[in-house]
């Protein structure tokens, strides 16, 4: 079983092009879909959870037609949209039993059982009969990826599930996708490099609706390496080296600018290789990409240190 | 900042914000349509498609009018501004922007009343919008009808907002504003609106009841109901000239509500927290756990159809479930059994005198009570529904889930279904509880079923159905509210424009009254038919509803279609197809026969052809025609069939000098003529249309010479038929009179009355009827121009288990195989006005002076007869000793089923309806309670002296022989069984009506002795006039006078006696000092303003009490306008004093001048009123400011 995407452009209404020839195969396991706001990753994934309709292309898991046969992918798909609400005044455990229902297991007995595991497993089972409005966004994005893995499903879609949550809680839906990614395909979108970092095998790039990179972390990491420079700067010299190098990224360490560049040989005086990481690999992309379509460039500090910090 | 800096600044951003919106202009665009299209309406624009005509004599821009419609749009507009308060203290909540707005150095009281004071500004502002559309349509009114304005005043169109409309926005936005402060949320000032205005609605029918008025009058806080109070006696020209005065209850109720809405304000100002909503209820702590180690379940889902439809089921119940815990829910629940019930209770039929809680009577006061809160609920969840997943931002993870859209979709409509099912919940209880609250235990549970579930819930879940469908379609939450508003508004303006036909009008079904004597009778058919045709109707809209159903990101509505292709199955299709059969199937049956079967007509049709006939016929008017003489008529019905036939003949005869050659039939429309024929002449010419059948006789009616003129008609109303269903021949309780039978000569009757009509078909003005003097038309009786007394004999027959009776003694009664037939003959001449009734009856028998009385009556509607026995014996007791012998040996009441409501005397025979005297419920014990089926029988038993011995010419004044005479009547077999106390109460509610009905009336008022069958007048002046006269000269005067009307005038004519024979008879009668009382009373339209202006009591050595009076008097005569002039005048008027119960305990008569002047008498205790006319007996439109409490001196 694999996910495949090929050719999938899409364009809203108000001119919008979302999607832009998008191919992609995506194998068993964790796939990570990263990229900044916008890139296209929600349309991407509504689309191939159904809930979204392309202009163009192909999409395709398993033997089932996406596009043709929309009902023949729910049956098989688990989605975990970006944002979503709940019933407030309805119980965890009502919600996941009426979902579970929708989700066509309709033998109580089944239900049940599918419930109460699930809930065990999401850590919500003592929560159960709390309703859902008073639930904090960990326990919503819990909730979430219960009713995701209702009823066996063979492609989950996670879109950006960690937004939001503090570290402990992250930690644990991290095992929790990891758990399930065994045997199933999961797509996993996120604006957050450590999240791919830590779980995926596989990764892409989206940005301005396309691919702009993919392949497997580690592999990515490794045909960086040697190209990564680093260097503390002020902020006379930041200006200038975003002027003459290939700035991937500014941190600030310990109150002091820290800047990335990437370069094949020695940039400039000052300079120590540097051992590069996804983050590099991600910021190098989307310089890299951003550079080639000559628009305003997404370098600019104040969005990075933002991207950065979260 | 400073406060009023703040608050200006506050207020000018709200304007510009609100200039900006497009919402605004919507607002501004309907108000002004609104007031555009109500001037256009009162003015008489739409008269050429419509049959709706308007008052001639009120101006459509007269200061009442203006404020009249000025106020009823505002107060529908009273939604719009529910949204624009709310709004101004909800939005920084809305928006999340409170936390930066009150971060800054705001003070809470310049920001609210600065919030508070944009949203009253712009909305009073907004609101002129009304008074421009009015002023626009009075100029369109202007070239069309340019009689139906009077002067444009701006003081006419600016006071109803000085007075009304703003204080009104100032009142119900404070309220609204105050809501949405204190609890932050949008839903409570809904609730707020639909509650004000459904209550203001419905308590208008508190002042049914004269007593509850002022009351009602304070209670409404828009200021309305006190308007109507105010003016409800205005005539027509005191309506176009002055202004509602201040100084009154309308301007008690403006100073009161406006101290609520300062009171709202203040409270707002209190309890509006500028700090965080802190959570109540127990904290969650998100405590670490160690992962769980249990797997992953490996549940492998199996989808079948019933699987599927067990999930959807559980929505269902989800659904329901949700709405059932909303506030929202039980507002409008709570509301709508609370005034419902209040309807249901205060609902007083007749005479202020409810009735029997009959199951089908309080079911139908129920559901008509709760049906608008049915149709808001429907309406309101239907959007709640479609938008449920979006609302709360789960979209996505149910669309995504694998259930077939279906699931979703019936479960909604499901759950909308339950919302209706329980609207006729709330219906059945406020029923029940109404019935076993009155102690009434036979209740008819079938019909609970039959009117709740079968009738009103099938009319909902159509409204339901639409709603959602709208919502589907149109998506978009409160454009599709806006689209189900327009489309109920739309309902009420097809009417208004004069689309009649119902093959066009969603949902729309002939009505079905229900009737203890014939159940739902052959109603149910055409309404089964008519919903079913609306319900093939509805299963498209569910199956297209289907097919649009959003799921998933896609909203473009080409988009919807073409995936909405895919989603529809063959069940779908099937379905669709059903209902599209249904659909084809029962329109075409139901425009067969109220197309081909039988004839299409509207009310417009129906007015063209009156013109039509006059405008043919007109002619033939003074063409000498032939009168009746006799009558022997053949009726046989069939009530399983509900069909008549007529065979039979009349006597005519040449009264007139010349001969007659050419004779002229006028026939009922819907009646089938198989031959009509004079001797053995048939008509030479008939007109269809109009159905006229012109004769021209071979040889002549000689003057004296006599002829047959011989019918064989049928009535058989086929199917279903347009206008609603044919009521006359029924399964039980067949009435019909002898205008089934042919009329002869030209007939004035149908002509247009409203001149503004006539106008429009090129007609002249005219009058309703002939001065009192003229010749002609006292050769006629006002009740059959065509016949003076005749012989009468009829043979009915019926089926074996119904009686059919019709005026006459029974001469014999036999079978003809399976059917009864009775023989019916009068011994002596009667008017031309007899009646057939058939049904399954009991008969209740008693005599009086060898006289038998008798009531046929439906074998349960027992609980009154004894009443109506006894108003028999009294008012035969009476009339006989007052007037002369009755020229009957028998009184027959005949129960007839409640499609009409009314009782009418034929010679010795009334038919009564159920409705009016059957299920009354008069209590003994009770004061208030008016016996009403006493004295309804008493009335109809004095006609038979007041029109079948006395009749009067057709001319003017031609009611007051009988109406106001059999009125009198009454009043005194009543006065005569319940004293002179619990006449009081009665005569209210008469001078009452009498002084409404004159401010509606269309042409012109006309004196008693001179009326044009004005109800209003011949009625209830009538009884205050005669009651009045009888208290100064005395009752023994009275009957003297009529008892010498009655021995001169009894079975005579032509010439018939007119108003003037009664009238002199009364003025011979009358003392000289009284004299002047027969002008004011007869002749003239007068009306007394008499006011107490001081009062004082003071014990006197004697222990009595001197009682000294300053009273201001008037006496007013008006024209047939109503424009009034002072008289000058010295009238013996009553001063009185009254104890606490409102006896009088003193009343003595004294001459009294016109202006003010000091009266003084002696009491033996102390009075609680004092004053002048304390007794109301006199004709004042302002009775409370009679009497005072005095003052100790």
């Amino acid at each position: 079983m694999e996910l495949t995407l090929s050719g999938v452009s899409k364009t809203y209404p108000n001119g919008v092009r979302a999607l832009a020839d998008v191919t992609l195969t995506i194998p068993r396991g964790m796939f990570g879909l990263l990229g900044p706001n916008g890139a296209g990753k929600s349309t991407l994934m509504r689309s191939i959870a159904t809930l979204q309709s392309i202009d163009s292309g192909s999409m395709r898991f398993g033997d089932i037609d996406i596009v043709r046969q929309p009902e023949r992918l729910r049956e098989t798909l688990g989605y975990l949209p970006q944002d979503f609400g709940v019933y407030p005044k309805v119980t965890a455990i009502d919600m996941l039993d009426h979902l579970a229902q929708l989700k066509g297991i309709s033998r109580s007995r089944d239900r049940d059982e599918a419930v109460r595991a699930l809930l065990h497993k999401t850590n919500l089972w003592e929560y159960r009969n709390r309703r859902l409005g008073s639930f904090s966004g960990g326990m919503k994005q819990r909730f979430g990826i219960a009713q995701a893995l209702l009823g066996n499903p063979r492609l989950v879609i996670v879109d950006e599930p960690t937004a939001g949550l503090d570290p402990a809680e992250r930690f644990r839906f991290h095992n929790l996708l990891a758990e399930i990614s065994e045997d199933v395909v999961v797509l996993l979108s996120t604006h957050i490099v450590s999240d791919v970092a830590d779980l995926c095998q596989n990764m892409a790039i989206m940005a301005r609706g396309r691919v702009i990179l993919t392949g497997r972390p580690l592999d990515l990491i490794g045909s960086l390496r040697g190209q990564v420079w680093k260097r503390f700067a002020t902020a006379e010299e930041l200006a200038i080296f975003q002027r003459e190098l290939r700035v991937i990224a500014v941190r600030r360490v310990a109150g002091q600018r820290l800047v990335h560049v990437h370069s094949r040989e020695q940039p400039g005086p000052g300079f120590e290789p540097a051992e590069p990481d996804l983050e590099d690999v991600y910021f190098h992309a989307l310089a890299s990409d951003a550079a080639n379509a000559a628009a305003p460039a997404p370098t600019a500090p104040s969005s990075l240190q933002g991207a950065v910090a979260s | 900042m400073s406060a009023p800096r703040l608050i200006l600044a506050l207020v000018s951003f709200e304007l510009v914000r609100r200039i900006k919106m497009i919402s605004t202009w919507v607002y501004a665009v309907i108000l002004f349509g609104a007031g555009f299209l109500m001037m256009l309406s009162t003015g008489g624009a739409f008269s050429s498609v419509t049959v709706v005509t308007s008052n001639e004599r009120v101006m459509a821009n007269g200061p009442v009018s203006l404020f009249g419609t000025i106020g009823i749009v505002a107060l529908f507009g009273v939604f719009t501004v529910a949204a624009i308060f709310g709004q101004a203290a909800y939005q920084d909540f809305q928006h999340g922007t409170w936390m930066l707005v009150f971060t800054k150095n705001v003070k809470k009281t310049p920001y609210l009343l600065g919030r508070f004071l944009g949203a009253l500004v712009f909305a009073c502002v907004l609101f002129l919008a009304i008074g421009v559309g009015q002023l626009l349509g009075s100029i369109v009114v202007h070239f069309i009808h340019p009689e139906a304005l009077g002067p444009t005043s701006a003081v006419a169109y600016l006071w109803p907002y000085l007075v009304q409309v703003w204080p009104m926005l100032f009142f119900v936005g404070a309220l609204f504003f105050t809501l949405a402060a204190v609890l932050r949320r949008m839903a409570p000032v809904y609730v707020g609106a639909v509650v004000l205005v459904l209550g203001y609605l419905l308590t208008t029918t508190l002042i049914r009841d004269v007593e509850n008025m002022t009351l009602a009058g304070l209670l409404d806080p828009f200021g309305f109901l006190a308007f109507g109070i105010v003016t409800r006696y205005w005539t027509p020209a005191e309506q176009n000239t002055l202004l509602v005065p201040l100084s009154s209850l309308f301007g008690v109720n403006r100073v009161l509500w406006s101290g609520a809405g300062i009171a709202l304000l203040a409270l707002a100002v209190q309890r509006f927290r500028t700090t965080v909503d802190e959570h109540r209820g127990r904290a969650i702590g998100d405590e670490e756990r160690s992962e769980d180690a249990t797997p992953f379940p490996a549940t492998v889902p199996v989808s079948t159809t019933t699987g599927w439809a067990r999930a959807s089921f559980g929505l269902v119940r989800i659904y329901f479930r949700e709405i059932v815990r909303s506030g929202v829910y039980w507002a409008l629940v709570v509301s709508a059994a609370f005034f419902g019930t209040l309807i249901v209770l205060l609902t007083k039929e007749i005479f202020g005198t409810a009735t029997l809680p009959v199951t089908y009577q309080t079911l139908e006061m129920t559901t008509a009570a709760v049906r608008l809160f049915g149709l808001i609920m429907v309406t309101f969840w239907a959007g709640e529904l479609v938008w449920r997943e979006r609302d709360v931002g789960a979209q996505d993870i149910f669309d995504a889930t694998r259930a077939p859209t279906w699931v979703g979709y019936v479960a909604k409509l499901g759950a909308l279904f339950l919302v209706a099912l329980s609207v006729e919940g709330v219906s059945a209880v406020i029923a029940l509880v109404s019935q076993i609250g009155r102690g009434y235990l036979a209740i008819e549970w079938s019909l609970y079923l039959a009117q709740l579930l079968v009738i009103d819930f099938s009319g909902l879940a159509l409204a339901a159905v639409l709603a959602f469908f709208v919502h589907v379609l149109v998506d978009h939450k409160y454009i599709g509210h806006a689209v189900m508003v327009l489309y109920y508004v739309s309902k009420i303006a097809l009417v208004a424009i004069g689309v009649e036909e119902p093959l066009v009008q969603y949902a729309s079904s002939p009505s079905t009254p229900y009737s203890d004597m014939n159940g739902y009778g052959h109603l149910l058919g055409p309404f089964f038919w008519f919903r079913a045709y609306w319900s093939g109707f509805a299963v498209l809209l569910v199956v297209a509803g289907y097919a649009l159903f959003v799921r998933g990101r896609e909203r473009r509505l080409r988009a919807r279609i073409a995936a909405g292709r895919q989603r529809l199955g063959p069940f779908s299709k099937l379905l669709a197809a059903a209902g599209a059969l249904v659909f084809v199937v029962a329109g075409g049956t139901i425009f067969h026969f109220t197309h081909v079967v039988n004839r299409y007509e509207t009310a417009k049709d129906k007015e063209r052809k009156r013109a039509d006939y006059e405008k043919k016929y007109k002619s033939m008017a003074s063409l000498p025609q032939p009168s009746i003489v006799g009558a022997e008529v053949r009726i046989d019905i069939y009530p399983e069939d509900r069909r008549l036939v007529a065979k039979g003949s009349y006597r005519i005869a040449n009264k007139r000098s010349e001969p007659i050659s050419r004779v002229m039939l006028n026939m009922d429309d819907d009646v089938l003529v198989h031959d009509l024929r004079i001797g053995d002449t048939r008509a030479t010419e008939v007109d269809e249309r109009l159905a006229v059948h012109l004769f021209t006789l071979p040889s002549p009616l000689a003057p004296g010479d006599e002829a047959d003129l011989v019918y064989d008609l049928e009535l058989h109303p086929k199917g279903i038929s347009h206008g609603g269903p044919k009521l006359a021949v029924v399964h039980n309780g067949t009435f019909v009179n002898n205008d089934i039978l042919p009329l002869i000569g030209y007939w004035p009757h149908v002509e247009l009355e409203s001149d503004r009509d006539r106008k429009s078909y090129g007609l002249p003005p005219k009058e309703r009827m002939a001065p009192r003097d003229d010749p002609n038309q006292r050769m006629h009786n006002y009740i059959r121009r065509d016949s003076d007394f005749i012989r009468f004999a009829a043979t009915v027959s019926t089926s074996g288990d119904q009686i059919a009776v019709a005026p006459g003694y029974l001469e014999g009664a036999w079978w003809e195989g399976n059917r009864r037939v009775f023989r019916y003959v009068m011994d002596q001449p009667i008017l031309n006005f007899f009646s057939v009734l058939s049904a399954r009856y009991e008969v209740k028998r008693d005599e009086w002076n060898g006289i038998k009385l008798e009531i046929f009556h439906h074998p349960t509607h027992t609980q009154n007869l004894d009443r109506m026995m006894q108003g028999m014996k009294d008012a035969l007791a009476y009339a006989t000793e007052a007037f002369g012998p009755y020229q009957h040996r028998q009184v027959r009441i005949l129960e007839f089923p409640r499609y009409r409501t009314f009782a009418q005397s034929f010679p010795n025979t009334i038919p009564y309806s159920e409705a009016i005297g059957f299920i009354a419920r008069v209590r003994d014990s009770d004061p208030d309670d008016v016996d009403y089926p006493y004295y309804v029988t008493a009335h109809e038993v004095a006609h038979q002296w007041w029109a079948h011995q006395v009749v009067g010419a057709n001319v003017r004044g031609a009611t007051m022989t009988s109406e106001s005479m059999s009125q009198y009547t009454a009043l005194m077999v009543m006065q005569r069984k319940y004293g002179k106390e619990r006449m009081r109460r009665f005569l209210k509610f008469e001078l009452d009506a009498y002084l409404r009905g004159r401010a509606l009336e269309r042409k012109k008022e006309l004196p008693l002795a001179h009326n044009e069958n004005q109800q209003y007048v011949h009625y209830n002046k009538g009884s205050v006039a005669m009651y009045a006269l009888a208290d100064y000269i005395g009752e023994d005067r009275v009957n003297r006078a009529l008892r010498k009307v009655v021995e001169k005038w009894k079975f005579r004519g032509p010439p018939y006696a007119t108003a003037k024979d009664i009238v002199d008879a009364l003025r011979e009668e009358t003392p000289p000092e009284y004299q002047y009382l027969i002008d004011d009373l007869f002749e003239t339209i007068t009306l007394y303003d008499n006011r107490t202006l001081e009062a004082s009591v003071a014990k006197n050595a004697a222990g009595t009490w001197d009682v000294t009076l300053k009273v201001l008097a008037k006496k007013l005569r008006s024209d047939d306008a109503g424009r009034q002039t002072e008289l000058d005048f010295e009238d013996w008027i009553d001063v009185g004093a009254l104890d606490g119960a409102g006896t009088a305990i003193h009343l003595e008569k004294v001459r009294i001048k016109n202006g003010e002047s000091e009266v003084r008498f002696t009491v033996k205790e102390r009075p609680a009123k004092v004053g002048i006319d304390p007794l109301n007996k006199l004709i004042d439109r302002d009775s409370n400011d009679n009497v005072k409490v005095p003052s100790a001196s």
